[in-house]
């Protein structure tokens, strides 16, 4: 079947079989090796995309699913002043993540930051609990979060 | 690596849906897919041969609420009924739907999905059943409301016709004095106990207006006793240990298919939330 869906912003068609997943597609087709396939159960959170502007795991995304989807993978996120914003927070905060769980670490604190403004503790609780890597502590990301909100802010401040 | 030759369907409303049902009843209906996907023994998935995807459907996406009900479409995807609000969502719900999986599988799955699941009885199940929801079936040219607490039965099917499908979920809005929510496990993996308890009580005056309480075990056992809660409406709190014992008594057998560790934390959390009703009343939780 043809697929067509936005991705990150442009409107792309692949030709795939029903029951391919969105992971394999992205990897191995379209070159955008930012999802990571990690446990294939949509708990590892390595493989997490924006998927109709909510988190979702692309390992437990079929083809056809994707038809008429918009989704947003970490180089799309990349080209965008909210993934500055939350890069120079987590430089900032010492926060380093690994190059397994980056991109379902930045997506999450964006999906995070695009829900609550100034994230609740129990926000930013259940968001870390979405990527299980420990390659950063979670001090380091809390702190992150913290900085990713005030950078946001500021910069909606001035008008950017 | 995949399978060809099945069709997918992309209905747009739910006419088309029902149709594409009585056609073909042994057609797999695809909303959320996160179990489906959980469940494939290797990497890739096997579809059968005809996929209906309901995910287009925007009448299994409403919401409606009154002040007596909210009605949830049974397409809404957790993430978008978390949307909602504590506010908007009896508590109760509100934590059972969170607590289930991390947030990008809450992106994918939805609420009938979480529902339909044949022999087993996923986290929102006992949640809805204390609650008293309600569920629209519907099939071509019929509809039937059925509660929650019937849909799954003994032999672990579902009591749901071939051309019928899960529409929307209709929860009462009462007011509770106390809503709990505990969950241990998950459901999908036994070696993790899994076991869910909830707790519902009004409290008025002091005195127990009307008490509700249940839980699951892995996902099959439903554990409820209305003796207990029977017993204890319009009882003065705090209970006194001696009342808490008798309430234990009275709840009867624990099913044999609950392993030491489901019994010992089922039991522990009954004797918690007896003891500390009245602390849960004024901290709810």
């Amino acid at each position: 079947m043809i697929v067509f869906f936005t991705l990150n912003g442009e409107a792309t068609e692949i030709e795939a079989e029903p029951s391919d997943l969105l992971v394999d597609l992205l990897r191995l087709r379209m070159g955008l090796r930012g999802a990571r396939p990690g446990c294939l159960q949509g708990q590892c959170g390595s493989c997490t995309v924006l998927f109709n502007d909510a988190l979702a795991p692309s390992c437990l995304i079929p083809a056809f699913k994707a038809f008429g989807a918009k989704i947003v993978t970490i180089e799309g996120l990349m080209q965008t002043k909210e993934y500055q914003d939350i890069e120079r927070a987590f430089s900032r905060a010492g926060a380093r993540p690994c190059r397994f769980c980056a991109a379902g670490k930045f997506l999450s604190v964006h999906a995070l930051l695009s829900a609550y403004p100034n994230p609740p503790e129990h926000a930013v609780r259940d968001t870390l609990s979405g990527v299980w890597c420990r390659c950063t502590t979670y001090d380091r990301l809390q702190q992150a979060i913290v900085f990713a909100a005030e950078n946001r802010e500021r910069r909606l401040r001035r008008g950017r | 690596m995949a399978d060809s030759r099945s069709t997918v369907y992309f209905p747009d409303t739910l006419n088309e849906v029902l149709q594409l049902c009585r056609r073909n009843p042994e057609a797999l209906i695809y909303a959320g897919g996160t179990y489906i996907l959980s469940q494939r023994p290797g990497r890739f998935l096997s579809l059968p041969s005809i996929v209906v995807s309901i995910q287009d459907v925007e009448e299994l996406r409403r919401v409606s609420r009154t002040e007596r009900v909210i009605e949830l479409g049974a397409g809404l995807t957790l993430t978008r009924i978390l949307r909602l609000g504590d506010n908007n969502l009896p508590r109760l719900l509100y934590a059972a739907v969170r607590s289930i999986g991390p947030p990008a599988v809450r992106g994918l799955a939805t609420l009938g999905g979480n529902l339909a699941i044949p022999g087993r009885l996923m986290t929102a199940t006992p949640a809805l059943a204390l609650l008293d929801a309600r569920m629209e079936l519907r099939r071509p040219g019929g509809v039937r409301w059925l509660p929650v607490n019937r849909f799954h039965q003994p032999d672990g099917s579902l009591d749901l016709a071939g051309d019928e499908i899960v529409t929307r979920i209709r929860v009462p809005l009462q007011q509770w004095s106390v809503e709990v929510f505990r969950r241990f496990g998950s459901e999908l993996s036994p070696e993790s106990d899994p076991l869910v308890f909830c707790g519902l009580a009004r409290i008025s005056n002091g005195i127990i207006e009307e008490l509700r309480l249940n839980g699951t075990a892995s996902g099959r056992t439903i554990l409820r006793s209305r003796t207990m809660e029977a017993e204890l409406v319009g009882r003065k709190i705090p209970l006194t240990p001696r009342e808490v014992e008798l309430a234990r008594d009275a709840f009867g057998e624990i099913p044999e298919s609950l392993n030491d560790i489901q019994r010992d934390r089922f039991l522990r959390l009954l004797t918690w939330f007896l003891l500390g009703i009245r602390r849960l009343a004024s901290h709810p939780s």
